[in-house]
């Protein structure tokens, strides 16, 4: 007994034990929920019906697709907002500021923000449809995209930036050749933190499309809503694929370059 | 010595943050006289519920504390309840909900829940639930007649000895009567629909985000049209709306899809308030919120009115159950028996714009119930005499079951609809897009994790090339 209490020491690790518990509780545990769930049918039974109802419903698919594509959309417009930005502030020494004006609006609740964002759109007399969606959707990750290439961008080695330019590198050729490779995994974790989170939206959608809008994460919601676990499940095991498939890219890119990930 | 001490630290730190919760799991409420209730949003008059503490405490000598807690939707309910969650003592769900947890065996007998309380409870003088037969004879009529007995287990009961009546009214048309024209307003059903091609109200018509409603306002717009399917036309509107076959769910989408083009969006919970702001003009709405609506509205100088299409449409009741895992049965009836005196009625039909299930007759020879209407400025003859308020139950407003079995089928139906099924071309365009982005992706990780290896391995060689240069 006692031996075994002098192994746990009140070491580092000892403080990461609260998280750990955290972690198993309200991650770990709801996910094997999520996975029980996507084998069970209402009467609590077996079944891979799920799988059925959800590949074959035409419904289902369609929604999928529709969140695809206003996450690629996203995607892209905010890559083409975004990196400039992220380029031009990297140049400045009070980049890092300016970089937090471009946070600053996510310390309000994204939800109050996007109640906003609608009001000035009606007053506005604007149509609420796929446009004010597109529009809310970058408005939100912007600085998702922002924040990574900023850190990546502004963590190259200058003197490859010098190199290159010695080497007779024209100011295209450097953006190209040097500075966009040495920034492709905070190209890749900018998309990922992008795309993901905007196919799983279901509030934006929403309430700046007046319901007409209908995306994946809309339609977990309602498949929660009206009871419909089972299949509720397998859409969020599909979503889990999405950031598995995404994890694995960005891993991928970071390992061996400048080794800056989130965490 | 260190790492024990912090060990216990961490045990007695886990063990008094966890102590609460099990504790609150107990059979508190008897001890400690507390009632739970769960009810609708905005569905009652709060301060109604101190005073129905102070009567609890003046009938049982006992303080009463009362937790509120609400619920959005009868599915939400519903969930908790079928999955044996909640612990509420009172609940006031709409009657499909009702049939559904009463054929689940989940909720008690309110005629037998009286005699044995009263008995139980004998000691108290002033205990009596004498208001919980106040309820309109009508109203309990048509839930005899459209649920009668239901089965569950192996016994069979009657469902209006299961529930007490609370509110009742309407599914209905709410609309701006400065741009809504006669002819609109004849279309009917059709209105939401924009059948007349009136432009002001195009893409100003708000659908409720709900799949029976809308259901049930689709279903009343093809009978109203004429375009059921082949065989239907027979039917009556009680059978109408609940009919889920796959030819009207088919019939249904396609309506409900043709009708995209017309509305400006689903709504949730905002249709109130966007009618009141004149952002839209139209709205699929119950009878209670429409009331609210037009007076907030009328404060604002802006006309807005209510009604239900000539053919027919859906009449609905909510009503109070008590769950079997109640712990606190007395307060629960004594609560119901509360609500059910008139004047607490009126009140919460003045709070609430809904239509109180107290019989009208009883209203209005209760002195109490008329000062409190005309402390709210209406005119009494006017409050009960309003068709809007008052509709005459006939055998045009159909009472909705639940769809059972088949309700995944219509919320597949409804998923279809609101996602709108014209876009097929751009559905498999973006999934080629992703399909190829991610193909390229890994294609470039395998090419570089190849050329990487390629020049280390010459490295090794240079080395080995410049030792053997070097020893040379």
């Amino acid at each position: 007994m006692s031996t075994k209490l002098k192994n746990i020491k009140l070491t580092r690790r000892a403080f990461s034990y609260p998280y750990v518990i955290f972690l198993m509780l309200f991650v770990v545990i709801p996910l094997v929920l999520i996975l029980v769930n996507a084998f069970m049918d209402g009467d609590k039974t077996l079944t891979l019906d799920n799988f059925r109802i959800f590949f074959t419903e035409k419904s289902s698919l369609i929604v999928l697709g529709n969140s695809i594509l206003v996450g690629i959309v996203t995607t892209i417009i905010c890559l083409l907002l975004g990196y400039p930005l992220a380029y031009i502030l990297s140049k400045y020494n009070s980049g890092r500021i300016l970089v937090l004006l471009y946070v600053l609006p996510m310390w309000v609740n994204f939800l109050i923000r996007t109640l906003a964002t609608k009001s000035i759109f009606v007053a506005m007399g604007i149509e609420l449809g796929m446009g004010t969606v597109l529009f809310g959707m970058v408005y939100n990750y912007l600085p998702f995209m922002i924040l990574p290439l900023h850190t990546t961008i502004s963590s190259i080695d200058k003197s490859l930036i010098e190199a290159a330019q010695d080497l007779g590198a024209d100011r295209t050729q450097v953006l190209t050749k040097t500075v966009m490779p040495l920034s492709l995994s905070g190209i890749i974790s900018g998309i990922t933190m992008v795309f993901i989170p905007t196919i799983s939206t279901f509030a934006i959608s929403q309430l700046l499309s007046n319901g007409t809008i209908f995306l994946f994460g809309d339609s977990i919601q309602m498949k929660f809503e009206q009871g419909l676990y089972g299949v509720g499940s397998i859409m969020s095991l599909v979503m889990l694929i999405f950031v598995l498939i995404s994890n694995f890219l960005m891993n991928r890119f970071n390992r061996g370059t400048t080794g800056r990930t989130l965490w | 010595m260190k790492s024990k001490a912090f060990l216990t630290l961490a045990v007695i730190i886990l063990v008094l943050i966890m102590l609460p919760v099990f504790t609150a799991c107990g059979d508190e409420g008897k001890t400690t006289n507390k009632l739970v209730i769960y009810n609708w949003e905005d569905y009652i008059d709060p301060t109604l519920l101190d005073d129905f503490s102070e009567y609890y405490s003046d009938v049982t000598g006992f303080d009463l504390e009362i937790v509120y807690t609400t619920f959005e939707t009868n599915e939400t309910m519903l969930t908790k309840m079928l999955q044996g969650d909640a612990q509420v003592d009172l609940i006031c769900p709409s009657e499909y909900a009702i049939e559904k947890l009463m054929a689940n065996g989940l909720i008690q007998n309110l005629t037998e829940l009286q005699t044995s309380l009263l008995e139980d409870y004998n000691s108290f003088e002033n205990l009596t639930f004498d208001n919980l037969v106040n309820i309109e004879e009508d109203i309990t009529t048509k839930i005899s007649e459209e649920f009668g007995s239901i089965s569950y287990g192996e016994d069979t009961a009657s469902m209006v000895d299961y529930m007490l009546p609370y509110m009742w009214g309407t599914l209905g048309i709410l609309y701006n009567a400065d741009f809504v024209t006669q002819a609109d307003l004849d279309s009917g059903w059709a209105m939401l629909w924009n059948s007349n091609n009136n432009v002001d109200i195009q893409g100003k018509i708000l659908v409720k985000d709900s799949v029976r409603d809308t259901y049930c306002a689709s279903v009343m717009y093809m009978y109203e049209n004429g375009l059921l399917p082949d065989g239907y036309e027979n039917y009556s509107v009680q059978e109408l709306i609940n009919c889920v076959d796959t030819a009207m769910l088919n019939k249904s989408e396609l309506v409900l899809t043709e009708q995209r083009q017309f509305i400006s969006g689903y709504e949730v919970d905002f249709g109130k308030d966007d009618m009141i702001a004149q952002t839209a003009l139209v709205d699929l709405a119950w009878s209670g919120d429409a009331m609210w609506a037009i007076e907030c509205a009328e404060e604002e100088g802006i006309n807005l009115d209510y009604f239900v299409p000539e053919i027919g449409g859906n009449i609905w009741f909510d009503g109070w159950v008590v769950p079997n895992c109640a712990n606190n049965n007395l307060a629960a009836l004594m609560f119901i028996d509360y609500m059910c005196a008139p004047e607490n009625g009126i009140w919460n039909s003045m709070e609430i714009g809904y239509t109180s299930a107290i019989s009208k007759e009883l209203l209005q020879s209760n002195e109490d119930a008329i000062s409190a209407i005309t402390e709210c400025e209406y005119d009494v003859d006017e409050y009960f005499s309003d068709e809007r308020r008052y509709p005459e139950i006939t055998d045009k407003l159909g009472v909705m079951h639940d769809f059972g079995k088949n309700n995944n089928a219509v919320v597949a139906m409804w998923e279809r609809a609101k996602a709108g099924s014209a876009i097929p071309m751009e559905l498999v365009w973006s999934l080629i897009a992703v399909v190829v982005i991610v193909g390229l992706l890994i294609l470039s990780l395998i090419l570089k994790e190849k050329l990487k290896f390629r020049p280390r391995k010459l490295k090794i060689n240079d080395c080995k090339i410049e030792k053997k240069i070097k020893s040379n």
